[in-house]
C-alpha cells in the first residue's frame, strides 16, 4: 500500500526506502543494543546525534533488525528526491474552536491504539503505543481525514543536503 | 583510488597532462630551466623546483587529480581542476593519529617516514601515486584517525579578484540607503540555520537571544565543529564589522539553530524543532526571519508556524519570512515554495540570474525557479563572517567566497530590517509589496518571472520606499486628525494645501 500525509490539505505521496531502515537511539540503548548502534555508526549512519540514525538495511543482519524490531526501536525511512524522512511515532494534532473535542472523540476508532502524550489548548500530541512510525502516519491521515483539524502531522525528521558553502 | 575526510568519501582520478612529467629527486639540485613548455603544471613545476620543502616530498609531481566527493558534498569540498585551481598528487601520504603499530605496518609495506609533524603529523613517503593510494587504503582500514594524499596545489591568490568579491552591497546599494538608517536595534532579524557563532567578534554585540532546538546546547546556537553555514548568514544580515559590513549594523540578532550535521556531509531537521524555533523566533520579537535552509516534502507544522509569525508577529503588524528558494536549478523547494512568502533566488556580479552556466563560472549550482519567486539578491563571491579560527571556510574570522541563495537571503533580510526600521509601523504585508516595487529589473525583464521574481533586490529604493510610505502614513494620520477638529470647530481656515504638498513631495521622491 503507498503511504501518504497530509500537508496543505492534501496527499503528498511516501515511497518507502527499502535499502535504508533508521534506528530509535534512545530506544536500543535502553534496551541494551548499544552495539547495534555502534555498528549503525560504524557503517555510515546519517543520525540526528543521540535520536535517530539511518543506517543502510544491509548493514545489519536479520537477527539485529528482529532485535530491534522486538524493541520497538525499527523506525522506516521514507525519499522524497533527495531528502531522506523518518517518521517518530508521534502525531501532533494542532485545532481551530470546537476541534479538540471531537479529535478526542475520535481516537477510540482510530486505525492503532494510541496515548496522549501532550495535552494544551491548541494541540495534543498523540504517540502509537506500538511506537511504530508507520502507525503514526495511519493515526495522523485518521484525524485528519475524521475531524480536519488545522493539522494533524506527524514528526518527521529530515535529513538533507547541505546548501552549498563557500565556493 | 580514494581516501575519506571529514566523513566523505573521495575518489580520484589522474588526469593526462601535457608535456612530459617533471620529476625532482628529493635533497638533488634541480634546474628550472629544465622543465619545458607552459602552463599551469609548468608554473607549479618550477615552484616546486624553488622549494627545498617541496622538493623533498614531491618526488614525481603528477598529472592533475580529479577529486570527486561520492557523497553528498559540500561545494567547497569539491576540488575544481581548472587552470586557476587544481591539485596535484605526490608521491606522499599524510598520517594522524597513527599508533606505532601502524606505521610499522606501512613501513612493511614500502613506505617511508619523510617528516613527523606536530600534533601527531606523520609524513610518508611511497614509490608513486598507486602506492600512495594502496597506503591510504591501508592505513584507513586500520582505523588511524585520518589518513590522505598530500596534494599540492595551485589555487586562486585570495587577493586576486579583490573588486569582484566586495560588489555585493555595491551592487544592491546599501549605503544610499544607509543615509536614511543603518537600522534600529529594536528591530530584531532571527537567523535559522545550523547555528551562529554568536561570540564572533562582528556579531556578539548584535546577539539579543539565542537557543538550539535540534542539539543539547539548550540557551547557546554555538554550531559544531566546522558548521559555518549560520555565521555566514547571520553576517550579511548584522555583521557589525567595518571592512565585512553587513546590511543592517545597527539592528539585532536572533540566533536560532536548527539544522545539525548528520555525519555523513548532510543536514538533519526535526519538523517539530523547526516549527518551535519559528513560533520561539517571533514571541522573542523577531521583524525579520532569515531561512537559508530547505528541502524534502512539506509540513504542515512549519507551513503554520511560518504563517503564525506572518500574521502574529511583531504585535500583529507581522514578521517579514524570507527564505531561500534552493541551489538545484529546479523547482523551489520548501519552505521556499510556500505562497505569500518573501522567497529569494540569487544574482552575480553582472545582475544575471545564478544558473550553472551564468558568467560566474560557479558551474555547480544554479537558482531555483517557480512561481514564488519574489526577488533576487547577491549569492556568489559573498564577502561574510566566518566561524571565528582555523575552522570553518577559511582560516581567520571571515570569508570572500560565500554562495548560494543561502546568501542571497540575508541581503533581504537585512534590506527588510532596514525598511523597518525606517518606518516601524510597516506591516509585513507591505514590506514585502514595497521589495518587490523597488527591485531593479534585470536585463530584458519587463514584469515578473519565474526565473527573476520582480527582479533584483536594491536596498536603497527598498528603505526609501518605506521611509515615503511612513511619511504618508503621518500625514495621512495627520488629515484625518485634523479633519475631525474641523469637523468639531467648523473647518474655517483652507486646509488644503498640505494634500498638495504631500503630492508634490511625492513627486519630488526619488523614483526607481
Amino acid at each position: 500500500m503507498k503511504r501518504y500525509y497530509y500537508a496543505g490539505g492534501a496527499r503528498v505521496p511516501l515511497d518507502r526506502d527499502r535499502d535504508r531502515i533508521a534506528i530509535d537511539i534512545s530506544r536500543a540503548r535502553d534496551a541494551g543494543l548499544d552495539n547495534l548502534v555502534a555498528v549503525a555508526a560504524s557503517a555510515g549512519a546519517r543520525t540526528l546525534a543521540g535520536k535517530v540514525a539511518v543506517v543502510p538495511r544491509k548493514a545489519l543482519g536479520r537477527d539485529a533488525l528482529g532485535k530491534l524490531r522486538d524493541e520497538k526501536a525499527l523506525l522506516p525511512v521514507y525519499r522524497h528526491g533527495t531528502t531522506l524522512l523518518v517518521p517518530l511515532p508521534e502525531v501532533r494534532v494542532e485545532f481551530e474552536a470546537g476541534q479538540r473535542e471531537k479529535t478526542l472523540a475520535a481516537l477510540p476508532s482510530a486505525p492503532h491504539d494510541v496515548e496522549i502524550t501532550d495535552d494544551v489548548n491548541d494541540h495534543v500530541v498523540l504517540r502509537p503505543c506500538s511506537g511504530d512510525g508507520d502507525e503514526a502516519i495511519d493515526v495522523a491521515n485518521f484525524v485528519f481525514e475524521k475531524v480536519h483539524p488545522a493539522a494533524a502531522a506527524v514528526r518527521f525528521v529530515r535529513f538533507v543536503p547541505r546548501p552549498l558553502e563557500a565556493g | 583510488m580514494f581516501y575519506v575526510a571529514g566523513g566523505i568519501r573521495y575518489e580520484v582520478e589522474i588526469q593526462d597532462q601535457e608535456g612530459p612529467t617533471p620529476r625532482f629527486a628529493a635533497g638533488a639540485t634541480l634546474a628550472v630551466q629544465r622543465i619545458r613548455g607552459a602552463g599551469v603544471s609548468d608554473a607549479v613545476a618550477k615552484a616546486v623546483a624553488s622549494s627545498k620543502a617541496l622538493r623533498s616530498r614531491v618526488g614525481a609531481l603528477s598529472p592533475v587529480a580529479i577529486i570527486k566527493p561520492v557523497k553528498a558534498p559540500r561545494a567547497a569540498a569539491a576540488l575544481p581542476t581548472t587552470r586557476a585551481s587544481a591539485a596535484y598528487l605526490t608521491q606522499t601520504l599524510i598520517v594522524e593519529g597513527a599508533r606505532s603499530a601502524d606505521l610499522a605496518v606501512a613501513q612493511e609495506e614500502g613506505a617511508l617516514i619523510v617528516e613527523e609533524g606536530l600534533d601527531g603529523k606523520v609524513l610518508l613517503g611511497a614509490d608513486s601515486a598507486q602506492h600512495v593510494f594502496a597506503l591510504v587504503e591501508l592505513l584507513t582500514a586500520r582505523g588511524v584517525g585520518a589518513v590522505a594524499p598530500n596534494f599540492v596545489r595551485r589555487m586562486v591568490r585570495p587577493q586576486a579578484a579583490p573588486i569582484q568579491r566586495a560588489w555585493a552591497l555595491a551592487k544592491i546599494r546599501v549605503a544610499q540607503a544607509w543615509k536614511i538608517t543603518r537600522g534600529a536595534a529594536d528591530v530584531r532579524i532571527a537567523i535559522l540555520d545550523e547555528g551562529v557563532d554568536t561570540g564572533h567578534v562582528a556579531l556578539k554585540d548584535a546577539v539579543v537571544a539565542e537557543r538550539d532546538f535540534i542539539g543539547d546546547n539548550g540557551a547557546s546556537a554555538m554550531p559544531d565543529g566546522d558548521d559555518a553555514h549560520g555565521t555566514a548568514c547571520a553576517g550579511i544580515a548584522v555583521s557589525r564589522d567595518d571592512v565585512y559590513r553587513g546590511v543592517a549594523p545597527r539592528c539585532s540578532l536572533i540566533a536560532a539553530r536548527i539544522g545539525i550535521g548528520d555525519g555523513a556531509g548532510g543536514w538533519v531537521f526535526d519538523d517539530f524543532s523547526t516549527a518551535e524555533a519559528v513560533d520561539w523566533s517571533w514571541r522573542e520579537g523577531a521583524a525579520v526571519l532569515s531561512n537559508s535552509w530547505g528541502g524534502g516534502p512539506p509540513s504542515d507544522l512549519i507551513s503554520r508556524a511560518l504563517g503564525r509569525a506572518r500574521t502574529q508577529g511583531r504585535h500583529g503588524l507581522g514578521a517579514v519570512v524570507v527564505i531561500a528558494a534552493g541551489n538545484d536549478q529546479a523547482p523551489i523547494d520548501f519552505p521556499g515554495s510556500l505562497a505569500g512568502y518573501v522567497t529569494i533566488g540569487a544574482s552575480n556580479s553582472r545582475d544575471e540570474r545564478k544558473t550553472r552556466t551564468s558568467s560566474d563560472g560557479e558551474r555547480w549550482w544554479g537558482s531555483n525557479y517557480g512561481p514564488t519567486l519574489h526577488v533576487v539578491a547577491p549569492g556568489v563571491f559573498i564577502r561574510t563572517t566566518d566561524i571565528s579560527g582555523a575552522r570553518g571556510y577559511e582560516v581567520g574570522h571571515y570569508t570572500d567566497a560565500f554562495n548560494g541563495t543561502s546568501a542571497a537571503t540575508p541581503h533581504v533580510a537585512g534590506a527588510a530590517a532596514l525598511m523597518i526600521s525606517a518606518n516601524p509601523s510597516i506591516t509585513a504585508s507591505a514590506v514585502r509589496d514595497l521589495l518587490a516595487k523597488s527591485a531593479k529589473r534585470l536585463a530584458g525583464q519587463t514584469g515578473w518571472t519565474q526565473e527573476l521574481g520582480w527582479g533584483r533586490l536594491d536596498v536603497a529604493a527598498a528603505v526609501q520606499a518605506a521611509a515615503r510610505a511612513k511619511r504618508r502614513g503621518t500625514r495621512k494620520n495627520a488629515r484625518k486628525k485634523r479633519g475631525k477638529n474641523a469637523t468639531q470647530t467648523k473647518r474655517t481656515s483652507g486646509r488644503r494645501a498640505p494634500r498638495a504638498r504631500v503630492r508634490e513631495s511625492a513627486r519630488k521622491s526619488p523614483r526607481r
